[in-house]
């Protein structure tokens, strides 16, 4: 599972998924707009599939081409920590 | 017509039949461009800028001129020895903004005091150049003052935004590294990126169809569910399950109503590059310099227009006699052969303060190339066209009930071709039902379609639609979008693909200047001085005003760059400094950093790691071509960093380490 490194050279977050730096949370901010992105459009999902779980949704969003590259590798580190 | 060469410059003279001699030189381009008189490159920021005769384009020192400029000093004094025996000084240079700088700039630092006259041309004939001689006029000083305007703002953004941009890029960073950006290129860029970044972070939503194919005889019809789409599972559901009994499917309704399409205006630049572009897969640039070719040969009017307007004065009898003796002989007598011919051509809004819209001259030339055929091609049968009567298309709607659902269909059939046989190259009417559909009459439900289908990501731009972008943010001008474009793509900030995706410095760039000057990549700041530009040639707006506001933006932004710890853009640009992408961290040495890197030499890519000095020989080749990115995935058989290589249509992800068996597969 792929964790927040600090780079000690640095001082400075690392983004989770990429060499970025990390604003205050655990992505870089073009990680973490694709995750704003999921967690709204699970609100859609939740309406077109009524009760869908999280790591469902999740599962089902990796499976798709439509899904955006960042999006994905979100998704793909959201599904390893729910799921552990 | 005589013509002689004067130390290396050709000059022709010529006899004019008002017994007024001619000596004529060419231009050669812009003969003087804007620099700063400092030697030192490192220093910003620069305000103080003079014209200078045009170096080479290896050297911008003063002091050391090349080949170049020493050539073009050579030709400058010739026009300059000329002039001095010269009652006036005609600039017969292409009739806008840039030719008029080309024009004034040589008037006034090469002729100075000399009196100066326009001569105005949009055509190459010998008819219309003849005319423009017969009436010459006194040079517009706000065309040229709007010329050197817009020279002056571009080169005082540029210079300045670079020089700042590259020493904060080279401050940590070993190894030689320039960043540039100009004002029109900034916001061009910021399109592109904001579409990636879209694309990159969509999450599609799903969405669901429902058609029903009805049979009438041999003929079948896919009619659509009149909710439009389905936005839940349910829903979805509860429609198909009460189609799944119907047998049958009434038609409620049928409206068959007619309705006229005009002919398409009359070509500017912008419509003919996006008509080639459609077409024949033109791109905007190609359009560009094989339309200027054909405007060189006398085959067409000045190509780099905004106009949609055919004034009486170009004479339209005179082009369609000229095209009836030639190749188009066929169009023209297809066109005459028109019942409800227009007298006048049918024109668009949009004008432009030099030159009318594009039209053919009539003239004809055996030697076209495939481009130019094509282009000149489009133009003729454009203009043809315009002249022609509207076609006339009939649209069907109907409804049907099935099942006490509503289900409707459309089509539409071309019933009066009018221009469209003029100018082929648009579909129009399409899905006409082969049968007749009658009010009340049952058809038979054949099969009954439900498909689950996700909003698809936003398209990444093209060449042509970022230059349709850009104009219709009003960005650039018409003659150097395209230009601008191909400048990002020569920069390493855009790849072509076909469809444009911007690099790993793009993204950077970008970002940083969003945060720290958001001005120099918004359109609004560009938008307004364009406008400015634009009143200044026709007059209505005072130049200092135009310095004042583009000075203050500018001084605004490189503060900021400055002030600016400038701590993320260096430790990034020290990693991502010529294109040196960082994929993660190496798999080997455990505290390096594995690194796309392209040899000077060769110019091969491959994959190594930072810590190459400290004893780390972790490398591997990599495709030269395509853009390549990280994915953030490490390999799950030998923990390297995967990539996402975007290389034709598809993107390739793969594992780089060569030896990795599942690179091994990827790559067979």
């Amino acid at each position: 599972m792929e964790v927040t490194s600090v780079v000690p050279d640095s001082g400075k977050k690392r983004c989770a998924l990429c060499e970025r730096i990390a604003s205050e949370a655990e992505y870089c901010s073009y990680h973490e707009k694709a995750f704003s992105r999921l967690k709204l459009a699970f609100k859609k999902w939740n309406e077109a599939y009524a009760n869908m779980s999280w790591e469902r949704y999740l599962e089902r969003i990796l499976e798709l081409e439509e899904t955006g590259d960042w999006a994905r590798q979100v998704a793909k580190h959201q599904l390893k920590a729910t799921t552990g | 017509m005589e013509s002689r060469k004067i130390r290396g410059t050709e000059i022709l003279e010529v006899d004019s039949a008002s017994g007024t001699k001619y000596y004529v030189c060419s231009a050669l381009g812009h003969l003087y461009e804007l620099s700063d008189p400092g030697v030192d490159r490192g220093i910003w920021p620069v305000f103080d800028i003079e014209w200078f005769v045009k170096s080479g384009s290896s050297s911008r020192f003063r002091k050391h001129s090349g080949r170049e400029s020493q050539a073009l000093t050579a030709r400058l004094g010739v026009i300059r020895e000329i002039s001095e025996e010269a009652s006036a000084v005609v600039n017969a240079c292409d009739y806008d903004l840039e030719g008029e700088t080309i024009g004034s700039n040589i008037i006034q630092f090469a002729c100075e005091g000399a009196r100066s006259l326009r001569a105005k041309f949009s055509t190459l004939t010998d008819e219309e150049i003849r005319e423009a001689f017969s009436r010459l006029s006194p040079s517009d000083p706000n065309l040229a003052l709007a010329g050197r305007m817009r020279h002056l703002v571009d080169f005082l953004w540029g210079v300045n935004l670079s020089r700042v941009l590259s020493e904060s890029a080279r401050a940590e960073g070993k190894s030689f590294s320039n960043v540039t950006i100009g004002r029109v290129q900034g916001p061009a860029l910021e399109f592109v990126v904001d579409r990636e970044i879209d694309l990159m972070t969509h999450v599609p939503i799903p969405y669901w169809k429902i058609d029903c194919v009805l049979r009438k005889g041999e003929t079948r019809l896919q009619v659509n569910y009149a909710g439009g789409y389905i936005r839940s599972q349910s829903e979805a559901n509860e429609v198909f399950k009460k189609l799944s009994s119907a047998e049958s499917a009434t038609v409620s309704s049928v409206t068959i109503s007619s309705r006229k399409i005009p002919p398409r205006f009359p070509f500017n630049l912008a419509d003919l590059q996006k008509e080639a572009f459609r077409i024949h897969k033109m791109r905007p640039s190609v359009t560009l310099s094989t339309a200027q070719k054909l405007y060189l040969k006398s085959l067409i009017s000045y190509p780099r227009t905004a106009s949609q307007k055919l004034p009486n004065s170009i004479g339209y009898q005179k082009i369609f006699d000229r095209l009836s003796r030639g190749t188009y002989s066929n169009v023209v007598s297809s066109l005459k052969s028109m019942a409800g011919l227009r007298h006048y051509p049918l024109e668009g809004q949009l004008t432009d303060p030099a030159h009318p819209s594009i039209f053919p001259t009539g003239e004809s030339s055996s030697k076209l190339d495939a481009y130019e055929s094509k282009i000149l091609d489009l133009v003729v049968r454009r203009f043809c066209s315009v002249f022609a009567p509207d076609a006339v298309v009939q649209e069907l709607k109907a409804t049907f009930d099935i099942s006490s659902i509503r289900f409707e269909y459309s089509g539409s059939r071309l019933s009066e071709k009018g221009w469209t046989l003029i100018y082929p190259y648009e579909q129009i009417g399409s899905g006409w039902p082969s049968c007749e559909l009658i009010e009340g009459e049952d058809l038979e439900v054949a099969d009954r379609l439900i498909e689950e289908k996700f909003e698809p990501p936003p398209p990444r731009y093209n060449e042509m639609s970022l230059v349709a972008k850009m104009s219709s943010e009003n960005i650039g001008t018409k003659s150097t979008r395209a230009e601008t474009v191909m400048t990002l793509i020569r920069r390493g900030y855009l790849a072509n693909k076909g469809y444009l995706v911007p690099t790993e410095n793009a993204l950077m760039l970008t970002d940083h200047l969003k945060a720290r000057c958001p001005k120099i990549v918004s359109p609004e700041m560009t938008r307004d001085l364009e406008v400015k530009i634009e009143k200044l040639e026709g007059g209505n707006a005072p130049p200092s005003e135009i310095i004042r506001e583009a000075m203050l933006a500018l001084r605004e932004s490189i503060s900021s760059l400055r002030e600016a710890s400038l701590s993320s853009w260096n430790t990034e640009s020290a990693k991502q400094s010529k294109g040196n992408v960082v994929l993660g961290s190496c798999p080997t040495c455990r505290t390096g950093n594995l690194r796309v890197i392209t040899s000077f030499k060769t110019r091969k890519r491959f994959v190594g790691c930072s810590n190459y000095s400290k004893g780390c020989r972790t490398s591997s080749p990599l495709p030269r071509r395509g853009v390549v990115r990280p994915t953030g995935s490490k390999c799950a058989q030998c923990q390297w960093p995967t990539v996402v290589i975007w290389f034709g249509k598809r993107p390739w992800r793969i594992c780089p380490n060569i030896n990795c068996p599942s690179s091994k597969q990827a790559r067979s």
